[in-house]
């Protein structure tokens, strides 16, 4: 012990340069006084006092000796293995402003407010100014210790945008309740077990279609946006990663929950993602998630079956009362994430990256963010015990067939982060989306309420002010095309945004 | 309209066209260079065992932005760290192996998103094999994934304990 006294003192009096102290003698003077002061204290002893300052060569070689002493004394042992518990997320300001009083602070694929001639629509060409928070998320990530070569870990991430009672200005339900009191929500609720053979997951999070969130866009505005696959949801998935140096090739298949419970048959994902490991790029998810990560090329789909009940006729049959019609849905998708001017791991300055996504399929506006077309559960023509969660997936046509809705999008992103440290980037995306079927399901309502074709296109400039501060700046531009392209509405969006990342 | 729609169409697909082709072009260099590095480093074993070469393995990885934590701060001679730090970070400071290894893993670089994993392997009495996995998915994502050795943090390690021999490997890397 009163070695290791000694030796933190040589070291303490001796730090002050260590070329001075084996090259000069004032300095070695001065480290004799501060041993002499340890040995009146008597901290030291003679013996010990006597082996420090035989000479100057010797005081070096103390030191020198000392010091690794030292490290191995005060160097922790390493431990075979324990829990891992971190928190993340970030608090986010949104400052928005729109053209048309169309959208909540979350747009999505909500229909823009639509005046044409014969029209006046007092919503459509007057502003509006939203201030929000509902964006603020945090999470929490657990790791157990490995066993048996299985890694165990799980994920709880919330932020508020849970559900209200209704939007301002519905309900009597007000603004300042609904921006000032929002209620929380989980985003990903899920279990994960990693084996040397198979990976399983259970819980809620991104769904495999799309293989969210890799190749998502990099904007300012809030996500999901038009055209763009954004949806988690309860699953159980089954992946199996192979890796090598050059590349990482990951298979999945996921029972994901039913878009439809009363269809009691879950929705069935696959998908293959081919990662190119030397080939690395920059991009930011959404507004925040910042990563380096390799190129990649994806492909997923989806089946799932919906069940309704048949339209009735006004005295219906006991046969006819309980007769339903099944119908399917499906879809696919191919995904892009190209780093064209690549990065190395540890410097995101001009790195520039495409990110893009071709989705086609029927029956699956459950995987967009808030997209119905315009459709009602009455134009669609729906049972009124069906769930509203079947609006805008399938509806009947006015002979009694059950349809499910077509949709197809894609999404093209490009962000380019400045020279120098990186701290600057922009990034622009567009996105357009159709359907061929959706027009046809008007039924007692104006072809002017459904959209079947949207465009969507958008530039934003983002500035790492600080390593957890950042801001953000977007102006987008939104159009609907309405009553087979007779009619467009615009709404104009500019967002400023600020985040505390943690 | 049906005019109107084609065009963006098309222009897109030309627009994809021509940076795939930029694409194909960058990755071929970034694979070269990668392909070399792990042709030159992937053998490479360090004359040293893993516990007397760890404390310079984790110093490089934490040099270029990727905290340690935990005692491995410590293990480097940072000051301990405190408790929202403790909190907030992932990873986890040096643990030992079944097979007498040593790893640990640091917490995320904000600014890139990514973190590493180092892994040191006994190889004979006095030998030690390095490897830095990078591990993705953003301190803001909800999903990791590792995705292979970085033999430029590699490379760097070799630099700071034997830099006759890094000197060599870069000479040789492929140039444009």
């Amino acid at each position: 012990m009163r070695k290791w006294i000694l030796s933190a003192v040589a070291i303490t009096a001796l730090s002050a340069g260590s070329a001075r102290a084996q090259t000069s003698a004032p300095a070695a003077t001065s480290n004799q006084k501060a041993l002499q002061l340890m040995l009146q204290k008597g901290v030291i002893t003679q013996a010990e006092y006597d082996a420090a300052v035989v000479n100057e060569v010797s005081v070096t070689e103390v030191k020198q000796t000392v010091v690794v002493e030292a490290e191995k004394k005060n160097e922790p042992p390493p431990v075979t293995s324990k829990w891992n518990a971190s928190i993340y997320g970030f608090i986010e300001a949104d400052f928005i402003y729109d053209s048309t009083q169309s959208f909540q602070d979350l747009a999505g694929n909500s229909a823009i407010q639509l005046a044409y001639p014969g029209k006046f629509n007092y919503y459509a060409v007057n502003h509006r100014l939203q201030f929000s928070v509902r964006n603020t998320r945090w999470g929490i990530r657990l790791a157990a210790p490995e066993w048996g070569g299985t890694k165990s870990s799980a994920v709880l991430e919330t932020d508020f945008f849970g559900n209200q009672p209704a939007n301002p200005g519905s309900g009597g339900y007000s603004e300042a309740s609904f921006y000032n009191n929002p209620a929380w929500r989980i985003r990903h609720a899920y279990l994960k077990l990693e084996t040397p053979v198979l990976d399983f997951l259970f819980g809620q999070t991104w769904e495999l279609f799309g293989w969210q969130s890799y190749f998502h866009p990099n904007t300012v505005d809030l996500q999901g946006v038009p055209g763009q696959i954004y949806s988690r949801t309860a699953q159980a998935r089954i992946s199996k990663t192979v890796k090598t140096d050059g590349i990482t090739l990951d298979i999945a298949i996921a029972a994901s929950r039913p878009p439809e419970r009363d269809a009691y048959v879950p929705d069935l994902q696959g998908g293959l993602k081919l990662a190119f490991n030397g080939w690395k790029g920059i991009t930011t998810a959404g507004g925040t998630g910042t990563n380096i990560v390799p190129a990649a090329i994806g492909a997923s789909a989806t089946w799932r079956r919906y069940q309704v009940q048949a339209l009735q006729p006004a005295t219906p049959t006991a046969y006819q009362y309980y007769n339903y019609n099944v119908v399917e849905g499906w879809g696919y998708d191919f995904d892009i994430l190209l780093p064209i001017i690549p990065v190395s791991n540890n410097n995101r300055a001009n790195g520039l990256t495409f990110t893009g996504s071709y989705v086609n399929g029927r029956g699956i506006n459950d995987l967009y963010t808030s997209l119905s077309g315009g459709v009602t559960a009455g134009s669609s023509r729906l049972p009124t015990t069906a769930d509203a969660s079947l609006v805008g997936e399938v509806a009947y046509d006015a002979s009694g067939f059950l349809h499910t809705i077509a949709w197809w999008s894609y999404i093209l992103g490009l962000q380019y982060y400045f020279p120098g440290d990186g701290r600057f980037w922009i990034s622009a995306n567009y996105s357009t989306m159709y359907s061929s079927n959706i027009d046809q399901f008007n039924n007692g309502v104006s072809p002017y309420t459904i959209f079947d074709r949207s465009h969507w296109l958008d530039g934003n400039l983002f500035w790492d002010a600080t390593n957890a501060v950042r801001f953000g700046l977007e102006y987008a531009w939104f159009r609907q095309y309405f009553n087979n392209g007779n009619a467009q509405a615009t709404n104009n969006r500019v967002q400023f945004s600020a985040w505390f990342l943690f | 309209m049906a005019i109107l729609h084609r065009r963006p169409r098309t222009a897109a697909a030309a627009g994809l066209a021509a940076l795939a082709l930029v694409g194909c072009a960058t990755m071929r260099a970034a694979e070269a260079r990668h392909s070399y590095l792990q042709a030159k480093l992937g053998p490479y074993v360090f004359p040293q065992t893993c516990m007397e070469l760890w404390p310079t393995a984790l110093r490089v990885v934490n040099s270029k932005g990727f905290p340690v934590v935990g005692a491995d701060r410590e293990r480097i001679g940072e000051s301990a760290p405190d408790f929202l730090s403790s909190v907030i970070s992932d990873g986890f400071s040096t643990r030992t192996t079944g097979d007498g290894g040593l790893v640990a893993e640091t917490t995320w670089n904000q600014s890139v998103g990514t973190r590493y994993r180092i892994e040191g392997t006994p190889e004979g009495p006095k030998g030690c094999r390095v490897r830095y996995i990078v591990i993705t998915g953003g301190a803001q994502g909800s999903v990791e994934e590792t995705v292979g050795p970085d033999w430029s943090m590699l490379l760097d390690l070799v630099a700071a304990v034997d830099p006759a021999t890094a000197g060599k490997i870069e000479e040789g890397e492929p140039k444009g």
